[in-house]
């Protein structure tokens, strides 16, 4: 797996997990943007992943493209 | 500019801040009107923002899919429009129609503003300005306690109709042009941090006479001037030199003046400058994908957010903290334009 892939699922999954354990303390009864946070941080983690893997599908579909034609 | 494009940057403009006005005033009249507690209403405001913001990235997705700004723009309003009259049995529901329909909007009628003027900064500049403005006064409205759902749901009615018969420009979805290949995911990546970046200021920075109404206008005002000025300006002379010098004179103004109005209000003012920037240097980066590129400024906006929500604003709105996040949003934000101006691989 290349080195971007690694930083950017890395960054995805951070930004999934860390307000959820920052925050963890406050999961009790009655806690209120902690109990969201839970749900939130995960999803836009997810959405942000699906974006860089359709840009990494650009880029590769790009790069097929100009790939010199062997010619018969 | 043609006049084809004024108008429909006038018709999409004046949307754009009825939508933002409408959401906004859904949210807070729930809060004045006393029929939700205020945790309640906090959690309401996240997921909004979640849906509004976060979604914005897929539906871009769907958008160039099928080609249909203009369908994805109304279809927005009237969905945020539906909130308005829901707002009243339900305060969940209403935020969630809010939520996607505002998403919808401005995917449309970003992908709509991206095309005005092409690969140029100014025409989305002024697309996004108004929403500010929308926003404040949506906020005020709704805090009024007087709020009542026909007046928003006329105007919307009659913006739908003007979207809906406005012939709107030739949308550019040829993924097939040159891209800058050897930097291509880092001029993204870049160019997304110092969006991140800027919200993270926009939400952690403490101005203190904010309720002052006047200046809470001319606040509003200086965002809404930065935005649209940001991409004549740079335009004009380039947007390396604007966006990087009004980031750094910004700094000062908003990490030490944020107490002192006319300085944090000249400094909110430059600050804003790079959002079209921003913007369309990330739309050509990634041609034909108009709605796509619109979502991924917005994703980078709520992850922005994501640090308050976490508790982490106090620390980061500290005079220093603030002057660090800027500047080294500047760095960025020269490195990304340079790699940006450089010729593509053939």
């Amino acid at each position: 797996m290349k080195k971007a892939n690694i930083i950017i699922i890395s960054l995805c999954l951070s930004v999934s997990i860390l307000p959820s354990v920052v925050r963890a303390d406050m999961i009790s009864p009655g806690a209120t943007a902690a109990l969201l946070l839970i749900i939130i941080a995960p999803i836009i983690g997810i959405i942000a992943l699906i974006a860089w893997l359709v840009i990494r599908k650009i880029k590769k579909n790009n790069d097929s493209k100009r790939e010199p034609k062997i010619r018969a | 500019m043609p006049s084809d494009s004024k108008k429909n940057l006038t018709v999409y403009g004046l949307s754009h801040a009825a939508i933002d006005a409408s959401c906004a005033a859904v949210a807070f009249s729930l809060l004045s009107s006393k029929s939700i507690t205020n945790d309640y209403f906090i959690q309401l405001v996240i997921m909004y923002n979640v849906i509004a913001f976060g979604s914005q990235t897929l539906v871009g997705l769907l958008v160039d899919k099928y080609r249909c700004p203009k369908l994805s723009a109304i279809s927005g309003s009237v969905i945020t429009a539906s909130a308005i009259p829901v707002s009243f049995l339900s305060p969940l529901y209403a935020i969630i129609l809010a939520g996607i329909g505002n998403a919808l909007f401005h995917v449309g009628g970003g992908t709509i503003s991206l095309n005005l003027t092409k690969n140029k900064a100014a025409a989305p500049g002024i697309f996004v300005a108004p929403g500010a403005l929308g926003l404040l006064i949506g906020t005020l409205y709704g805090k009024s306690g007087s709020f009542t759902a026909w007046p928003l749901l006329i105007i919307i009615a009659i913006l739908c109709a003007l979207m809906y018969y406005t012939k709107y420009p030739e949308i550019n979805y040829k993924t097939d042009e040159k891209i800058n290949t050897n930097y291509f995911e880092s001029i993204i990546l870049l160019l997304l941090m110092t969006i991140v970046a800027r919200s993270v200021i926009g939400s952690v920075v403490v101005l203190p006479w904010k309720s002052d109404i006047f200046l809470l206008v001319t606040l509003t005002s200086g965002i809404v001037l930065g935005k649209a000025f940001g991409g004549i300006i740079g335009d004009k002379y380039g947007w390396q030199k604007v966006g990087v010098i009004s980031l750094l004179i910004s700094a000062p103004l908003l990490a030490f003046g944020a107490a002192i109005p006319e300085a944090a209000i000249l400094g909110i003012f430059l600050f804003n400058f790079t959002m079209p920037i921003t913007l369309v240097a990330i739309s050509n980066t990634l041609p034909g994908r108009p709605g796509f590129s619109f979502g991924l400024t917005t994703l980078a906006l709520i992850i922005g957010v994501l640090p308050t929500y976490a508790g982490a604003g106090s620390f980061m709105s500290q005079s220093h903290s603030v002057f660090a996040i800027i500047i080294s949003s500047a760095i960025v934000l020269y490195y990304a334009l340079f790699l940006y101006s450089r010729k593509p691989n053939v």
